[in-house]
């Protein structure tokens, strides 16, 4: 089997696109103060929810790698759903060993809790997590709902199923990305030891999503800059504009080969998997938010008004980049890993 | 999606080690320390993959190859670069004369000139750029006039790779200036002995590359490489094969670049700082980003697409990662870095400034983003 994308992942590639067709202008119609809608939500977490869950946990069996062209093409729209976070969650609690077939057959969205505080890095987790009780607040929670299910990580490296007892709601970057602080108490349904490992899968996810977004946001720059003229030819014919957009792609590619590695590192059980997911994870934040960036800058003085898109996919990777902690933060934790010393 | 290594491969790799290993331990120069050491080296090298059936293993095996995929080629490479292992002298012979004659070539040429590549007995060079014609080589003006029996060449050619050791020259040469650049170029196997070759000393001291000036040169007709004004198509060959194997290859320059500098803050007792753990992150995502990028380029390759821009996506990434690693090399050092009468900084920087290069040969970087643009993201042409 070599590393290219199997017969499955380009059906799924085809099913993303058609789904997520339409995903801007959702996405445009919600931050207008409209409502998430439903669907494609609603058949998202019906056919797709346990696209890379083990059939003995109530999923299809899939492959992390699955789930991450799945992602990866889904969000190059933007598309306003929590789809994206709930199979996140899913991965996190699954890759702990927590049980899941429960959640995934009543279709209940999951989310996913990892920052606890301002400046924290990946992994400085303290929340308290027994077998008896969990305790204290996670923060910047997409989604989170009063007695709705999140999976959160905590001190000694542990990980946890638990009632989201209260929600403080916030207002996010991300019109449809809806944070809230969400408070634990009482006893967990369910704990595990392992949280770094676990977290990691499903920072992955987030970090697919981000890089689709970028992918999406470098297809409108490129479109623009081959209908936009100035001096009488379209603005991609300047090396400038030209340029810039092939070093986006240069890096968008380098990311997708990162992330795709690490998935798979995780699917074989490799050992060198949270190393790769550092890497992939950092690279895959830091890329997104530069290409968006760019993205944006093509469009030029249009690009900077609200009613032109390029600020929404901006939006979206900044949230997600900040909800996996930072790719500083990964770069470092791979940095500190390599030099092997600490 | 799978990136595991299949069992043939996993047993080539360590009968390659086995070998590399044996035969590093026999080098003429354990520790080279001049251009001329490591070229005495790589002449050996070349001998011993020749006598033991190493060299050209993915060459056709009716042309003295195995026949084996350039997933095993590039597992070759990089167990030969793990242990600082040689490049074989005919590197150029090898990958760029060999293919491109098996493939444009007639019968004659074949047998005249492919075992000799293997075996190193001819060295080749490749005698495209000119000073008037760098990133637009179709323009170039080396001319070839036809003589009785075969051709008078005049000319210049420049970053000759090799030039000096060369017996034999892929050559483009101009024979009809009333046509489109495209149409009147002629690729001639050229006898290097009337070439006049001297060297280009590089901004490190070595001498890789040369000039070449060419007065009445003879080239004769066996010589000629397929049909007169149709050199542009094979002169593109040879470059696909030059970027197929950098594909393949780069990784293992970026690793071992990589790996020195872990060493270093290892050394400088730096590895708990926090901005040095942050850029070695960020360097070691990169050079994995090129390794499994390769990876993945060489299995849609082998599935039979043909190699496409991702080449210059490889191309760019390795270029700026070894060079942001070199140059961080010697920053980090502050001071000591600079001073190259110590040997370890000394290597740093001849290393650092080598590697100045690799954004320019085989293609610069703004050729490559200008091709990445026009093919993959649909932008007008920009030049």
């Amino acid at each position: 089997m070599p590393a290219t994308l199997t017969e499955t992942q380009m059906e799924l590639v085809r099913i993303a696109l058609s789904m997520s067709t339409g995903g801007v202008k959702r996405q445009r119609e919600v931050l207008e103060g409209g409502q998430i809608p439903t669907e494609p939500t609603t058949t998202l977490v019906r056919d797709f929810g346990g696209l890379a869950v083990p059939e003995s946990m109530g999923g299809a069996g899939g492959e992390l790698t699955d789930l991450l062209v799945f992602v990866e093409t889904l969000s190059q729209t933007i598309e306003p759903t929590p789809f994206f976070v709930h199979t996140a969650a899913t991965q996190a609690a699954q890759g702990a060993g927590l049980d899941v077939r429960n959640l995934l057959a009543s279709g209940e969205l999951l989310t996913l809790g990892l920052m606890e505080r301002a400046g924290q890095r990946w992994g400085e987790w303290q929340l308290p997590i027994d077998e008896s009780s969990v305790s204290g607040t996670k923060i910047g929670v997409p989604f989170a709902r009063q007695g709705g299910t999140i999976v959160i990580t905590g001190a000694k490296n542990r990980i946890a199923l638990a009632e989201i007892k209260s929600v403080t709601p916030h207002v996010g970057i991300d019109p449809s990305m809806q944070l809230g602080d969400a408070q634990v108490a009482g006893k967990p349904l369910e704990v595990a030891g392992e949280a770094g490992g676990a977290a990691l899968r499903g920072a992955l996810v987030l970090a697919a999503t981000a890089l689709g977004t970028a992918r999406g946001a470098l297809r409108m720059a490129a479109e623009y800059a081959t209908t936009r003229r100035q001096f009488g030819q379209p603005i991609g014919s300047f090396q400038g504009i030209a340029h810039m957009l092939s070093d986006c792609f240069v890096d968008l590619e380098a990311a997708w080969s990162l992330l795709l590695f690490a998935g798979w590192s995780f699917g074989v059980g490799d050992e060198g998997a949270s190393r790769a997911a550092h890497g992939a994870i950092g690279k895959a934040g830091s890329t997104a938010i530069h290409v968006t960036e760019r993205a944006l800058q093509v469009h030029g003085g249009i690009g900077v008004t609200w009613e032109a898109d390029p600020h929404l996919y901006i939006r979206r990777v900044l949230t997600l980049n900040a909800l996996v902690g930072g790719s500083n933060s990964h770069f470092r934790d791979l940095g500190a890993a390599i030099s092997g010393l600490t | 999606m799978d990136f595991a290594e299949s069992t043939e491969q996993r047993e080539f790799r360590l009968k390659a080690r086995a070998w590399i290993a044996r035969n590093v331990a026999d080098l003429p120069h354990r520790n080279p320390t001049s251009q001329q050491e490591r070229e005495v080296n790589s002449r050996w090298w070349q001998e011993r993959m020749f006598a033991d059936g190493w060299a050209g293993m993915s060459w056709p095996v009716e042309f003295g190859g195995k026949g084996v995929t350039p997933a095993e080629d590039s597992i070759f490479n990089a167990e030969s670069a793990l242990v600082d292992a040689p490049l074989p002298i005919n590197l150029v012979g090898m990958n760029l004369a060999g293919p491109t004659i098996m493939v444009h070539g007639n019968d004659r040429q074949k047998k005249r000139y492919l075992n000799n590549i293997l075996s190193g007995q001819e060295v080749w060079c490749q005698g495209f750029s000119e000073p008037g014609s760098g990133s637009d080589l179709a323009s170039l003006s080396t001319k070839a006039e036809k003589i009785e029996g075969g051709w008078r060449v005049n000319g210049q050619k420049v970053w000759t790779s090799s030039g000096h050791l060369a017996q034999k020259c892929m050559l483009l040469t101009r024979t009809n200036p009333e046509v489109p650049k495209h149409k009147g170029i002629t690729y001639l196997l050229a006898d290097t002995k009337d070439f006049d070759i001297r060297p280009l000393v590089m901004v490190n001291r070595d001498a890789e590359f040369n000039e070449m000036f060419i007065s009445d040169a003879f080239v004769s007709d066996d010589d000629l490489l397929g049909t007169p004004g149709e050199g542009w198509r094979y002169a593109l060959s040879t470059l696909s094969f030059e970027r197929g194997t950098i594909g393949y290859n780069l990784q293992v320059w970026a690793r071992r670049a990589m790996d020195k500098l872990v060493r270093i803050t290892q050394e400088l007792g730096l590895y708990n700082d926090v901005a040095v753990q942050e850029q070695l992150g960020r360097f070691e995502a990169e050079v994995e980003a090129i390794r499994i990028t390769g990876i993945r380029t060489m299995a849609s390759v082998s599935q039979g697409e043909a190699p496409g821009p991702e080449s210059s996506i490889l191309k760019i990434l390795w270029a700026r990662t070894v060079q942001q690693i070199n140059r961080y090399s010697i920053e980090l050092r502050t001071a000591a870095g600079v001073l190259v009468d110590d040997e370890q900084a000394g290597d740093v920087v001849h290393h650092y400034l080598r590697s100045r290069g690799h954004s320019i040969e085989g293609g610069s970087d703004e050729i490559m983003k200008s091709i990445i643009a026009e093919r993959v993201l649909g932008m007008p042409k920009s030049r």
